[in-house]
């Protein structure tokens, strides 16, 4: 049987001076990880939820966003009847020719940010189904009406029901706002696509085209239809493939904060060390009298081992509720992709906090092996003469 | 008839090397301690005597010669083994009680018997007689800084009795205390020999002592230079040879 465990916590107890330096700098630095990580998590949510499973974008060929993508009308003509294209009760394609645009918005406090503004028609509200209405209504088109996110409603002076914003060439009213299951959309602005191709000057171009298929509809069919039918010359992807790319950002992120926690960590772990080497240097004696007993020389490296990862677990513990607040708080980040600012939540999953306590175990690990070593080469004759 | 020896040593060197230097801590001894014997081992400061005490309790490794205990001979084990093979047969006493200090009485004493299938029923039976026999039964959640020496040292006994060892080693059990308490241990000590027939090895440097065991081995710069009787018994000793 191993040195029971009631020895390892009541000796950390014993020396709360140095065990809570050292788990307040490893909680430190899990709360950095679980901040880092959650924010990750957020931005991959809200660009991941952004897409629908029945949904397809259809771009210029060869381009990567919508930012880079220009749809004639021909084009939005000839796939607007395809077979695979999912029809609503009164008969019409849910087919969303659309035109995001990028424009200056001025915040509550000052500085202003890049939002988009997206020219859709009413039936873009069908296509997209995670979008509804939570105040006001739908604009009316060629009113020069908008509805906009609720992930702006709070952050820009203008974005709520009833207030004038002033964009582009015009001022638009604002006269609903709209919730989009805390996807992507609810950073935008959406306008009436014939409004904001006569403002951006833009002529009769879409730059992407969304449609819903219909249930049961031959995916890769539909793509290569469009992209080899001679009148549509397109490339389509389904939604969640296309957002799956765009959260380039988000790993980019992921492993930044990474990379920021290791660097922490190695820190954390030099600090656990020290902790454990004063620990064993303070109990040679008690080694010795353990291993006398009879314990083996594997049962203290373990024992020493165990009460490091004790220490880093319980500071990891500790971290994880220090960054717990950061849980559903709301912010803004400038998506290099689509060059406009984006609202997400940070969101502390499970996953995150069992990947913290599996980080700080580690840095248990990584810092208790050396000391614990040492206190198993410890002869026992040496380590009693110092009692 | 045939005489069993609890502690067979023969021929044992035991050399430290200091830097460049040499020093022989035990030089060429034999003795043979039979079963149920107290026995103490005397000698001035840097004589030996701990030196062959944890050659004894197996936690040193003689240089060359063979130490048997309990009819097991240990030379050449390895430290696992050794280690396990402690745990069986030797319950050990320190001259500074050496009790974990975060662990209460009851859970210093079951110490040992974690090594051991008994179950946690078992053990508390074990340890409860234990510290009962040493007359602590009322002190069993004290943690040792709750504890004058003696009881300390007490507790320590409770802790090397409770596995039942073959051989119990004390190393200057009673050099850290006052003169009652060190009686008191003593008393304890022969007591233990006389009613439970345990064979109890003591390296002191109490004169003291002397009253309470049955055979003292003098020890001289590594040298056995003598056996006596003690004044509790006559010397038993089969075969001893001092090496002048």
């Amino acid at each position: 049987m191993a040195i029971p465990l009631k020895y390892n916590v009541r000796s950390l107890l014993v020396r709360r001076v140095s065990t809570g330096m050292t788990a307040g700098g490893i909680a430190l630095v899990v709360a950095v990880f679980v901040v880092t990580m959650a924010m990750v998590a957020g931005l991959g949510t809200m660009i991941s939820d952004t897409g629908e499973s029945d949904n397809m974008i259809v771009l210029r060929k060869g381009a990567t966003t919508e930012t880079y993508s220009a749809i004639n009308l021909d084009q939005f003509e000839a796939m607007k009847f395809l077979p695979q294209i999912r029809r609503d009760p009164a008969g019409n394609p849910m087919i969303s020719p659309e035109l995001p645009v990028q424009v200056l918005m001025r915040r509550t406090h000052g500085s202003s940010d890049n939002i988009v503004v997206r020219g859709v028609l009413p039936i873009a509200l069908e296509v997209h189904s995670k979008v509804h209405i939570i105040a006001g209504r739908m604009f009316r088109p060629a009113l020069g009406e908008v509805t906009v996110g609720k992930g702006l409603v709070g952050r820009y002076a203008d974005a709520k029901v009833g207030s004038t914003m002033h964009f582009g060439r015009g001022a638009w009213k604002v006269v609903g706002i709209f919730s989009a299951g805390g996807s992507s959309f609810e950073s935008e602005v959406w306008a009436d696509i014939h409004n904001v191709q006569d403002d951006a000057q833009r002529g009769a171009y879409y730059a992407a085209v969304r449609l819903k298929m219909a249930p049961g509809a031959d995916t890769d069919a539909l793509i290569n239809r469009i992209a080899d039918d001679p009148r549509i010359n397109l490339q389509a992807e389904t939604e969640p493939e296309y957002y799956k790319e765009q959260a380039v950002v988000a790993r980019q992120m992921n492993w930044l904060g990474m990379i920021v926690a290791i660097v922490m960590g190695i820190g954390a772990v030099f600090a656990a060390m020290n902790t454990m080497y004063a620990a064993v240097s303070a109990r040679t004696s008690e080694i010795g009298t353990l291993r006398a007993l009879g314990f083996s020389p594997g049962s203290v490296l373990l024992c020493f081992l165990i009460e490091s990862v004790i220490l880093a677990t319980a500071a990891g513990a500790i971290g994880i509720l220090l960054a717990m607040p950061i849980n559903g708080f709301s912010t803004t980040f400038g998506n290099f992709v689509t060059f406009s600012t984006m609202a997400f939540n940070f969101r502390v999953t499970f996953a995150i906090m069992l990947e913290a306590l599996v980080f700080s175990a580690l840095m248990g690990v990584f810092g208790g092996w050396l000391p614990a070593r040492q206190a198993m080469r410890m002869r026992v004759v040496e380590a009693l003469r110092r009692s | 008839m045939d005489v069993k020896f609890a502690i067979d040593l023969e021929h044992v060197v035991r050399i430290y090397r200091r830097d460049e230097f040499e020093v022989r801590a035990l030089d060429d001894v034999t003795i043979q301690v039979p079963e149920g014997r107290f026995v103490a081992i005397m000698g001035p400061s840097g004589s030996g005597k701990t030196t062959m005490l944890n050659l004894i309790a197996g936690i040193d490794h003689a240089t060359s010669g063979r130490v048997s205990v309990g009819g097991e001979e240990i030379t050449g084990m390895k430290e696992r083994d050794l280690a396990a093979w402690r745990a069986r047969h030797i319950g050990l006493i320190f001259q500074f009680y050496n009790l974990i200090p975060v662990l209460t009485a009851f859970e210093n004493v079951e110490l040992p018997l974690l090594l051991t299938p008994l179950d946690k029923a078992e053990r508390r039976e074990h340890v409860e007689t234990a510290l009962r026999i040493v007359g602590l039964a009322d002190r069993m959640d004290h943690y040792p800084r709750q504890l004058s020496g003696g009881q300390e040292q007490r507790v320590a006994i409770a802790r090397a009795l409770v596995t039942d060892p073959t051989i119990v080693v004390a190393d200057e059990p009673t050099g850290d205390l006052d003169a009652k308490s060190a009686e008191e241990i003593l008393n304890l000590l022969t007591d233990l020999n006389r009613q439970f027939n345990r064979t109890i090895v003591m390296v002191t440097h109490d004169p003291r002592a002397e009253r309470f065991v049955d055979t003292v081995y003098r020890l001289d710069k590594g040298i056995l230079v003598g056996i006596e009787d003690g004044k509790g018994g006559p010397a038993r000793a089969e075969s001893a040879q001092a090496q002048a």
